[in-house]
């Protein structure tokens, strides 16, 4: 059964890769017959309380307008969702106050447009026909008003829920540079990005996705600075979605990412609307989904991974350097371990006699082969950083206790491990994580590249070298290579080194539509012309 | 993509992964703790069996290298295990000891390979071979001749270095600023031998007992001396020399104490010893023919044109001084005369900066300098002379004379290729020394030149 949608996944990635299959077009709600709402008050209450079935928090309030022969209406809300000193300001009072007065057996025409346009203080007012979208309204907290006597209802606009003031975001922390970070309110969210790009060419597409959860997913560009064919491939892809329920952006990240099965994601994301609204300058795309304090962006190459906001706030030198350390950290984090393995017991010869003698020293005495004294250290460092993760703040004092005395102290003094080892993985897990984006692959591949080194030596380390890079070279970023910009091209501007910011004066070519040029070259201060 | 295709891409990658895991034959790994790491070789003669060699292998217990405050049984154990065998080649000797060791010997790391002197005597042409052949152990690694027999050198306690096979490499690195580096690999000396010279010279190395005794062996006592003074002028720069005294005194002293320590701790059988270079042992071809002392070792490195830095201590009528020379350039030509009588004519270009000097009378700027200059002429004329006559009476071309030659003119080396070591005992040496006195010091008058007078 797995192993069946595995295969089904996979042909659907190949022809994803090929993009040869045409799309179906996407069509949430067909239209039917019964969807219209109905003259009869009551008819229409009915198959509304029938669909939503004896929900608490549905509320329907019964109104009778004033004035001669006045309809009687219903509005029908639901309780938490929407704010209800809108509802009597803006919809109760101004409807109570106005007198309908209605000849006898006179068609009610027009009543639904002359509320919306005449009576009520709101802003948001649509008129509808369909039961659908009065349910689907209504679900996303607007209040319906339902009225006897015409096949019309309004839907207003009444959202007000609860939701998380705007904070500085947990995942990426900044010295200098903004705080804000998205919140779960997708509305919150669009105006961040609105606040830092006041272009008119910033387009704002919602989706709805997902059968049961009817998730708004938002997506986000800048016209003409994202590329179209990108932008037609993404909503394709995000059309493509057949699933009822998309919980958070990591779902949408599963179903559209280029390569599944790789150890390397091909999708990005963020918390800061700082960095979302930085990587669409660069002509990616966000997706905001609603519920979800991160965007992910696309296309996603490799070196996003060693940029972080900051090094375009702080100066380029020190962030150049820092770059820099960030590679060498991350293939530090990865081939540490797999390297003492594999020169401890393939090629002894290698290591300088006085470090030899060191080491074997402290590997005197020691019951496992190194190969498992690295394993028991590496899987126990990940079952501490997992624990610690997961834990209340105050029972993660614990677990760092017990993880720095039990598992280095303890087990280097009783001669389970050498103390080698130990520092080479815990080195190694510091290092991961100067690469937040990657400290997952690095786990594994670390593992993987282990046990390579384990069996065959350095032989074995350079045969898994070539396989990560031919990996990482055949994967592609919704039709860009992962590698560009990390091999030489034009974008190396901004990849080992971040150079000036006045020395970028166009866009990363690899991604970018249209508009190309950020600035009229050369804008940086001519001090001898000014001074 | 065809689900043919799909399933060929997956064969070709799965045959691919197992052909490369296959393939590569490189499954032998040996942990750290099965391995015993060979740091030293030594290789002596056997008394009454001349066809058989007594060969020492000098391998580091790990145990004893513990650092850790605690880490339990450090210091009283032996840092070092010596596992012996006599056979008859080395190889051989060391397949012996590895069916009664618990570990693999591991001979990548051997540091240094110690003749004995008893063995050189025979010819050392079997052990040159087997570690030009053996493709484990190393060519670069240093061949040492041991006063004495190899195994006992190896059996000595050192300080600070633990194994004496770690010691002398050590020691032949840092040795150099007035003697010299002289490092001999099993390369250089298998080479040397096959050249036309046919002549190598490898280190001399004594155990000595610590503490130091003036008595003992007064020629390398002198030498570490000179050395110590020159290197403490050195970074003192012309301060006083009662201080210089001072600090010697102190090492000596810390040596001393060092040794007692080691007695009290007296886990260990073996004692803590020092080792001292004592001279050059003069191979011609795979046979030791003779020995250069310490004087003759620079006159050795003047000819080879090694010598770039070096100190000289001179004695100028009642006084004296120490010179550092700097800056050398050599110049060598040799040829052959019509007699088949080989000259050499050999040029010396330096720098001099005078370190010390006492009772010489530095009152004329120049007079003093032509003074100083003369000597240092002369000195290192002498030291030269030494050397070659010594040379030649052994018959030994260390120089490389021939091998100019033979490079130069080679049809002219065979016509003289027959009796060459006749020709080489009767070269004639023209020397042209030029040094050039750049710095006479910071002082503008002696501190010393008042009060000498006195002394003397």
């Amino acid at each position: 059964m797995i192993l069946k949608s595995l295969f089904k996944k996979f042909i659907q990635y190949q022809e994803q890769k090929n993009d040869t299959t045409p799309t179906k077009t996407f069509d949430a709600k067909k239209s039917d017959d019964t969807d219209d709402l109905l003259e009869g008050l009551k008819e229409n209450i009915n198959t509304i309380k029938e669909l939503l079935g004896a929900s608490q928090d549905v509320k329907y309030h019964n109104i009778k307008l004033k004035g001669i022969n006045a309809p009687k209406a219903v509005l029908i809300f639901i309780d938490g969702l929407v704010n209800e000193k809108i509802i009597t300001d803006g919809i109760l009072a101004p409807l109570l106050d106005v007198e309908f007065n209605i000849a006898e057996g006179a068609k009610v025409e027009k009543l639904a447009q002359k509320i919306d346009t005449q009576i009520l203080h709101m802003a948001d007012v649509e008129v509808s026909t369909k039961i659908s979208e009065l349910i689907s309204s209504l679900l996303s907290g607007s209040s319906a008003l339902v009225i006897d006597g015409i096949k019309e209802c309004l839907l207003i606009s009444t959202k007000g829920f609860p939701t998380r003031s705007i904070s500085e975001p947990q995942t990426e922390m900044v010295v200098r540079g903004p705080r804000e970070g998205f919140t779960e309110n997708l509305r919150t969210n669009t105006a961040m990005i609105r606040r830092r790009i006041k272009s008119p060419k910033l387009r704002m597409e919602h989706l709805t996705i997902g059968k049961k959860t009817d998730t708004v997913v938002c997506l986000t560009y800048i016209k003409d600075v994202a590329r179209t064919e990108i932008v037609d491939k993404l909503k394709e892809r995000l059309k493509k979605i057949d699933t009822d329920a998309i919980n958070d952006t990591g779902y949408i990240e599963e179903f559209i990412e280029d390569s599944p099965f790789s150890l390397f994601e091909t999708v990005g994301y963020t918390e800061k609307p700082d960095v979302a609204a930085a990587k669409m300058l660069e002509g990616r795309i966000a997706i905001l989904v609603d519920g979800s304090p991160f965007a992910i962006t696309v296309p996603r190459l490799f070196v996003e991974n060693f940029q972080t906001a900051e090094d375009y706030y702080t100066r380029y030198v020190y962030a150049s350097v820092t770059r820099l350390m960030r590679f060498v950290a991350y293939f530090l984090s990865i081939f540490t371990v797999p390297v003492y393995i594999a020169l401890t017991t393939f090629h002894q010869e290698l290591i300088p006699e006085t470090l030899l003698v060191t080491i074997a020293n402290a590997r005197e005495g020691t019951p496992f082969p190194v190969f498992f004294e690295a394993l028991i250290m590496v899987i126990s460092f990940e079952v501490l950083k997992e624990a610690g993760l997961r834990l209340p703040r105050p029972v993660g004092q614990a677990i760092s206790i017990v993880g720095a005395l039990v598992m280095g102290d303890a087990a280097i003094s009783a001669g389970l491990v050498g103390a080698p080892v130990v520092i080479a993985v815990a080195f190694t897990a510091v290092a991961g994580f100067i690469v937040p984006a990657q400290t997952e692959s690095a786990s594994i591949l670390r593992i993987i590249m282990m046990v390579i080194s384990a069996i065959l030596g350095g032989y074995g380390l350079a045969l898994g070298v070539l396989g990560m890079l031919i990996h990482l070279a055949s994967l592609k970023s919704f039709g860009i290579d992962y590698l560009t910009t990390v091999v030489p091209s034009t974008d190396i501007k901004d990849s080992f080194f971040r150079t000036p910011l006045w020395t970028m004066v166009s866009r990363p070519v690899s991604i970018v539509g249209k508009d190309k040029t950020r600035m009229v070259p050369a804008m940086q201060v001519d001090n001898d012309k000014e001074g | 993509m065809s689900a043919v295709k799909l399933v060929l891409k997956v064969f070709f990658l799965v045959s691919f992964v197992l052909m490369t895991l296959l393939l590569g034959g490189c499954w032998d790994n040996i942990e750290l703790n099965s391995i015993s790491i060979v740091s030293g070789i030594g290789v002596d003669a056997v008394p009454d069996n001349p066809r058989k060699l007594h060969v020492t292998l000098q391998s580091a217990n790990v145990k004893a290298f513990s650092t850790s405050a605690g880490g339990g049984g450090g210091g009283d154990e032996l840092p070092f295990i010596l596992n012996e065998q006599q056979s008859i080649s080395i190889t051989d000797a060391i397949t012996a000891i590895d069916r009664r060791t618990s570990r693999a010997l591991f001979t990548h790391h051997n540091q240094v390979v110690i003749f004995g002197k008893d063995y050189c005597k025979n010819g050392v042409q079997s052990a040159i071979d087997t570690f030009m052949r053996e493709d484990e152990m190393r060519v670069e690694t240093s061949l040492v001749v041991a006063d004495g027999t190899a195994r006992d050198m190896l059996s000595i306690k050192v300080e600070p270095e633990k194994l004496a096979s770690q010691w002398i490499p050590r020691m032949q690195e840092t040795i150099s600023f007035n003697i010299g580096k002289i490092d001999v690999s099993v390369l250089d000396f298998s080479s040397s031998i096959l050249k036309p010279s046919a002549a190598a010279v490898l280190p001399i190395i004594k155990v000595v007992s610590t503490p130091f005794e003036e008595n003992q062996l007064e020629k390398a006592v002198k030498e570490t001396e000179n050395k110590q003074q020159t290197t403490e002028s050195q970074s003192e720069e012309g301060q006083k020399q009662e201080e210089g005294g001072e600090g010697q005194q102190e090492t000596k002293k810390d040596e001393a104490g060092g040794g007692k320590k080691e007695e009290k701790k007296g886990g260990g059988e073996a004692e803590t010893k020092d080792l001292c270079l004592t001279g050059l042992a003069v191979f011609k071809e795979p046979y030791l023919v003779g020995e250069l002392d310490i004087e003759q070792i620079r006159g050795y490195r003047w000819l080879k044109g090694d010598v770039n830095a070096t100190g000289l201590e001179l004695n100028v009528g009642e006084g004296a001084a120490n010179i550092n020379i700097s800056n050398a350039r050599f110049k060598k030509k040799v040829r052959l005369d019509e007699n088949n009588k080989l000259i050499v004519d050999f040029t010396v270009e330096a720098d001099a900066a005078i370190q010390e000097s006492f009772g010489i009378d530095d009152s004329e700027p120049k007079q003093y300098v032509e003074v100083i200059t003369k000597a240092v002429n002369e000195k290192i004329k002498s030291e030269i002379e030494s050397c070659v006559t010594k040379a030649k009476e052994l018959k030994a071309d260390i120089f490389g004379i021939l091998n100019a030659l033979y490079e130069k003119q080679p049809t002219k080396y065979k016509a003289i290729k027959e009796n060459k070591d006749e020709v080489f005992a009767s070269f004639e040496m023209n020397t042209d020394i030029k040094i050039t006195v750049q710095d006479t010091g910071k002082l503008r008058k002696s501190v010393v030149e008042k009060w000498w007078n006195d002394e003397h």
